[in-house]
């Protein structure tokens, strides 16, 4: 073999393939995916992404190896942040926070270092409501109890400001004019929810979801203490513990308030509707963007899944990719005079 | 009740579940030896294995571990002066000045036996207390946290040792150290530096590590010799520590009792009962110049306390899902996979799991202690070994537990930084525990001082559990000033007696 041919077959050895050249399976093979947890383990977030780290290398074409690394920081602002500009986007890197994050990057706050319309989603697991409940004894039956000049002042606890807990009561105080007083500072949802045990505040604000799945003692049964007074969203969730409950866009048409304070809690409730979701970062190949999509659709479906949330008592409402795409993109698009007024409200 | 007490240690012993136990003991072992590499990661990785479990099984996997690590980490304490987890670091404090003359044997042989002792006061105190756990946790609200938090703050002269001034400023520097991250009310970011990794504050283990590892390492490293500096024949008396274990009974009991309590009350963890039952070793002891240098009293409170609080802990946990700590967060974690509801029904409708996990803690320390002492003699031979060789390996896993608090460089940034300011402190003669002491008390303090206001304004002062801690947190201030006074008078008396009789 003369000189030239030696150079020329060296150089196509090391001549890089076009990433979207090759086939998803061909990419995939050998490889590793890491799911990226804004949260320390242990948490709902955590539990999701090894509960579908379980079955998922299946159904990606390759059959990659999962794993799951957490990264907590800022209430899961950093792993949204590393895995839209500091992690590779080939698709092996998918990142996984709280919803609320969208909504953070339309009010403009603080440290937000992603485009939520270029993030490329992959699913959501829930699809719920926020709400607000408050203890039988507090003197509030009805959340009509606590509206207006003559309504109770209820307190209730929460565990963050900007996050599920916070942001129902204060928008539902602007909006439908309800009385509630936040008590902020607690160290997360369980300490949330014993206050209200032990009766230091009278109520606490959280998602169905949550309510469902890790409080129902509360709601219950010989323990049960409290009573739902309030969901976002339009609809109520055919629910026991939501039976006679009102909706919150729908009382405030009744109520007959503004265009504004609907708009505002359609934003609120967006965020709700989508959560738990997965992503990947901008510009991976829309082959693999695809096929990572269909694989947490067969995830979901599948019976190992099923059966794990069945006995966490997690109702699994998930969302493919593209409708996820579409909440977010809606949430964008809130107008702007609501948003400043969100933004003064919640921040 | 009986017959769920029974049953619960059969359980532990049926198949798979025993097995599963040494599985995680195993690993527990070896996360608990290595410094900076804690439970909580160690438990993150085996979640997953626990999907197809039954209850009792993952239980046992997972308790096997988060039990022994508590034992095991007294070991890294005292042999190399880091803390092998973040609840033995006030093992340090006696245990590696023991090891340094010499006496790593005895060291090890206290704070094994002290921690055997603790762990099944401390589980059957779980055990007995079920009854009455619900109203008594209950009865704690954030004016009770406040309260607690201060009376933590008053054992800070006592962890100062000689230079109380020092302690005092080390302490505030820890409390302004804990405020770095968003304030828990307003989100205001506080010296984060535009970061987002600090805003949920300092790292406790990056901290911790970079705090005591780095100026040990740099010790070791300037001295050039082994970690031991006097060269015993025998290896200090491995029984002398597990018979200094019952020479002091009484200390280890009440220390046992500190663990407990602390585990029993949500929300707070070990990393503040070590620092409180060491204050109390020191305080109730009436000759307390070895302390620092390498009293054995130093080594069996903690060491028996942060064993105590293992099973304690559970009880926040799973009846009303506050964990107190990383890993027993990841362990609550592990509960709602295996579909059991946190809640007060946990303690009636699965007491023989419940029991099981009693007996787990209590057995899974027994094998431990054991397995230890076997290999004690081979472990404190570490000490003898040249630093040169020692170094790099201990760097290594140090930093490498320090990456690992939140998986970041920023947390080994926070690592070195850390090591910086405790090797400048143990240069200038600056204690180190008020600091760590005051790291662990901010957040708790910050919460609940707020909440606390918000919620009672200025009534909160006046609820009884908080006056009755008040008044302890008075006299852990006062009464060793206030004794040190009648001796001094009662001394002039005799001096004056002695006078008139001459």
């Amino acid at each position: 073999m003369t000189k030239k041919w030696w150079v020329l077959t060296v150089a196509l050895a090391f001549f890089p393939v076009p990433a979207s050249g090759a086939s998803v399976e061909d990419f995939y093979k050998g490889k590793t995916i890491r799911i990226v947890v804004g949260f320390a383990p242990g948490g709902a977030i955590d539990t999701n992404a090894r509960l579908l780290q379980k079955v998922l290398s299946k159904y990606i074409p390759g059959g990659p190896n999962i794993v799951v690394e957490n990264k907590p920081g800022g209430g899961s602002m950093l792993a949204a942040n590393t895995v839209y500009n500091a992690e590779p986007r080939d698709g092996t890197v998918i990142g996984t926070f709280v919803s609320e994050l969208v909504l953070q990057q339309v009010l403009g706050a603080p440290g937000v270092r992603f485009d939520a319309a270029k993030y490329q989603w992959l699913s959501s697991t829930f699809d719920t409501a926020g709400m607000c409940a408050a203890r039988i004894d507090s003197g509030v039956a009805r959340i009509e109890d606590a509206i207006g000049d003559r309504g109770k002042e209820l307190v209730v606890s929460s565990f963050g400001k900007g996050g599920p807990s916070h942001i129902p009561p204060a928008v539902f105080n602007v909006t439908l004019g309800t009385k509630f007083k936040v008590v902020t500072g607690y160290e997360g949802g369980a300490a949330q929810r014993l206050a209200v045990k032990n009766k230091e505040v009278h109520g606490f604000c959280t998602t169905v979801q949550s309510i469902t799945s890790l409080a129902p003692d509360m709601f219950e049964g010989p323990t049960a203490c409290c009573k739902v007074l309030i969901v976002t969203g339009s609809d109520v969730e055919d629910h026991p513990f939501l039976k006679g409950v009102p909706a919150a866009e729908k009382l405030v048409e009744k109520l007959r308030k503004g265009k504004d304070d609907l708009a505002m809690l359609r934003a609120i409730q967006a965020a709700n509707r989508i959560s738990l979701p997965m992503a990947l970062g901008p510009e991976v190949p829309q082959d693999r963007l695809q096929a990572l999509r269909r694989a947490f659709e067969k995830a979901f479906a599948d019976p190992e899944v099923r059966k794990a949330a069945e006995k966490m008592k997690m109702d699994l409402s998930p969302k493919t990719g593209e409708e996820v795409s579409r909440v977010v993109q809606e949430l964008l698009g809130t107008p702007k005079p609501v948003l400043a007024r969100l933004k003064e409200v919640i921040q | 009740m009986l017959e769920a007490f029974l049953s619960g240690l059969l359980d532990v012993f049926a198949y798979p579940t025993f097995v599963l136990m040494l599985l995680g003991i195993a690993a527990g072992f070896v996360v608990g030896i290595l410094p900076g590499i804690g439970s909580p990661g160690a438990m993150a990785i085996m979640l997953p294995f626990i999907f197809t479990m039954k209850p009792v099984e993952a239980v046992a996997f997972l308790l096997g571990m988060y039990a022994v690590t508590a034992t095991t980490g007294d070991i890294t304490s005292i042999l190399f002066g880091v803390p092998g987890e973040v609840v033995s670091t006030a093992t340090i404090i006696d245990g590696h000045p023991m090891a340094k003359h010499g006496e790593a044997g005895r060291a090890l042989g206290a704070a094994l036996m002290s921690s055997l002792v603790g762990a099944v006061i401390g589980a059957f105190t779980l055990a007995a207390a079920i009854p009455i756990v619900t109203p008594l946790v209950l009865s704690f609200k954030s004016p009770e946290f406040l309260a607690l938090g201060l009376l933590g703050i008053a054992f800070l002269a006592v962890l100062s040792g000689e230079s109380k001034l020092k302690g005092v400023l080390a302490g505030g520097m820890g409390l302004v150290l804990a405020m770095v991250g968003l304030d828990p009310q307003e989100n205001i970011e506080r010296y984060t530096f535009g970061l987002v990794g600090l805003w949920e504050g300092v790292g406790l283990v990056a901290a911790l590590v970079g705090l005591f590892a780095v100026p040990e390492i740099v010790d070791l490293w300037v001295k050039g010799t082994g970690i031991a500096e006097t060269q015993v024949g025998k290896l200090g008396g491995v029984w002398q520590g597990i018979k200094d274990t019952f020479i002091h009974l009484g200390l280890t009991f009440r220390c046992s009792m500190i663990g407990t309590f602390f585990g029993l009350v949500p929300g707070v963890s070990g990393a503040l009962s070590q620092w409180v039952s060491y204050g109390h070793a020191v305080q109730s002891a009436s000759d307390k110049s070895r302390f620092g240098k390498g009293d054995v009293r130093g080594v069996l409170g903690p060491g028996a306390a942060n064993n105590s609080g293992v099973g304690a802990a559970m009880i926040p946990t799973i009846a009303f899902g506050v964990p107190g700590s990383a890993t027993t967060a990841i362990l609550l974690g592990a509960f709602m996979i295996q579909g059991l509801q946190p809640g007060p029904k946990i303690l009636t409708e699965n007491l023989s799991l419940i029991f099981s996990m009693v007996w787990l803690i209590v057995v899974s320390n027994i094998i431990t202690v054991i397995v230890c002492l076997i290999f004690l003699n081979q472990l404190a031979k570490i000490t003898q070994i040249r630093g040169a060789l020692l170094i790099p390996a201990l760097l290594t896993l140090v930093f490498l537990g320090g990456y690992a608090d939140t998986n970041s460089y920023l947390a080994l940034a926070i690592t070195l930084a850390f090591g910086v300011v405790g090797l400048v402190m143990v240069h200038q003669g600056w204690p180190r525990p008020p600091m760590v002491l005051g790291l662990v008390l901010g957040p708790l303090i910050e919460r609940n001082l707020f909440i606390s206001y918000e919620v009672y304004r200025f009534g909160f002062l006046l609820r009884p559990i908080v006056l009755v801690i008040i008044a302890v947190a008075a006299a852990v201030l006062f009464l060793p000033n206030i004794q040190e006074m009648i001796a001094k008078r009662s001394a002039l008396k005799e001096g004056m007696v002695v006078a008139d009789e001459e």
